[in-house]
């Protein structure tokens, strides 16, 4: 585990997470829910995944034990189950407290132990977590699309029926994604090629 | 790389954030701010604050004048597309109700929410289109701003505006008990629910 760190990248990811919690700009994404829970939310995840390794050489992808990952996964889920409450995402709009607590737990809690668990849980672990990803892509969307009252108190129907189906279409997509990659492991852009790790275990 | 057993922290991370999600959501049974808000008003009553309001035949009036009857209330706005019909005809349905039963301890009353646009003659026009006759059925808009906002946030209606340049609709009906306080919110379509308050 080299300790170099990155510090362009680190300043960027910085930035953008100023960027889209602390200015207009969020206000901005938070306007709508589908910016919100589409764009805001995943890029404040992916920051966190991007910290963790500005911070931390590429190296430590290559270290192999499967034991050390699961408690920082279930981690992560338990925080996207948190935020994926319609009742969250309402706390986090009209209380700056929640709102400064989804800006720090979904890197913080989402992002990084994602980075830190997801190589070293084994195949069928990571296949349980993304199997259960994809039916709550699929439960939400169809909640969301058919639903004829507002989940959210600060969102509008119209919005809401439409996020539905954006979700429902990126579930879709996301599902082809990962039975393409049952059929050609090798194609695995989540395993570090170096590292050797499920594909070739 | 940790002094503590990995099944340990897989068993303590299991514990705590099923605990966070029991803690969140009240036990898996509250999973939406409405419905946090309607039951933290029965677990809870709220004093509604007694603001002046306006009344369809331009007088003004009082909740705390309705002491001793339950007041449903809902919040409208009159330039309202769709929506406001569907719980206009509701209220004239409730309002038929009351003359023929002769329930009369209770009281239907509509707010409208949009300060800016319902002065006094469309509050008085949205009244005759559901044929809305006192002493059962009010139309009101508040006297000033502020009371509405207290108004709002004491019912911690949120009101949202969506693409048609129209509102959101809160659909509820708020049960005010005969000591002014609010303590039910019921889907405006929920007749079980209003029925129970007319027997």
């Amino acid at each position: 585990m080299g300790a170099r760190i990155k510090t362009d990248q680190l300043l960027l990811v910085i930035f953008l997470w100023i960027a889209i919690s602390l200015t207009p700009l969020a206000s901005w994404l938070e306007n709508d829910i589908r910016l919100h829970m589409l764009v805001q939310i995943p890029l404040l995840a992916m920051l966190g995944y991007y910290l963790f390794y500005s911070l931390v050489s590429d190296k430590f992808k290559d270290i192999n034990n499967r034991q050390s990952g699961y408690a920082s996964v279930l981690v992560a889920s338990f925080t996207i189950l948190y935020w994926m409450i319609p009742k969250s995402l309402d706390a986090a709009l009209s209380y700056e407290m929640i709102a400064l607590l989804k800006y720090l737990s979904i890197p913080l809690l989402i992002g990084v132990p994602l980075a830190l668990g997801w190589r070293r849980v084994g195949p069928i672990f990571r296949g349980f977590i993304i199997i259960e990803l994809l039916a709550m892509l699929f439960r939400l969307g169809w909640l969301y699309r058919d639903s004829p009252v507002r989940l959210c108190s600060n969102y509008g129907l119209y919005e809401q029926n439409s996020l539905g189906n954006y979700l429902l279409v990126i579930a879709l997509t996301l599902s082809l994604y990962w039975a393409a990659k049952c059929f050609y492991p090798d194609t695995d852009a989540f395993e570090n090629s170096s590292a050797g790790t499920a594909s070739n275990k | 790389m940790s002094i503590v057993p990995p099944w340990i922290r897989i068993v303590l991370t299991v514990i705590l954030g099923s605990a966070v999600i029991w803690y969140a959501t009240d036990g898996l049974t509250t999973y939406t701010a409405e419905g946090q808000r309607r039951s933290d008003v029965e677990l809870i009553p709220r004093t509604v604050p007694d603001i002046i309001l306006i009344d369809q035949n331009f007088s003004p009036l009082k909740i705390s004048e309705f002491k001793g009857k339950t007041v449903l209330m809902e919040f409208i706005y009159t330039s309202c597309p769709s929506f406001c019909y569907a719980m206009g005809s509701e209220y004239k349905q409730l309002q038929d109700k009351i003359i023929n039963s002769g329930a009369k301890d209770i009281v239907l009353m509509s707010v409208s929410f949009d300060y800016e646009n319902d002065n006094a003659e469309k509050i008085k026009a949205y009244a005759d289109k559901f044929k809305a006759v006192e002493p059962y059925w009010y139309v009101v808009r508040a006297k000033d701003i502020a009371g509405l906002n207290q108004l709002i946030k004491t019912f911690e209606v949120i009101i949202v505006g969506n693409s048609n340049d129209g509102y959101e609709h809160d659909s509820a009906i708020h049960a005010i008990n005969k000591n002014n306080k609010l303590y039910k919110i019921i889907d405006f379509n929920d007749d079980e629910t209003i029925n129970e308050i007319f027997d």
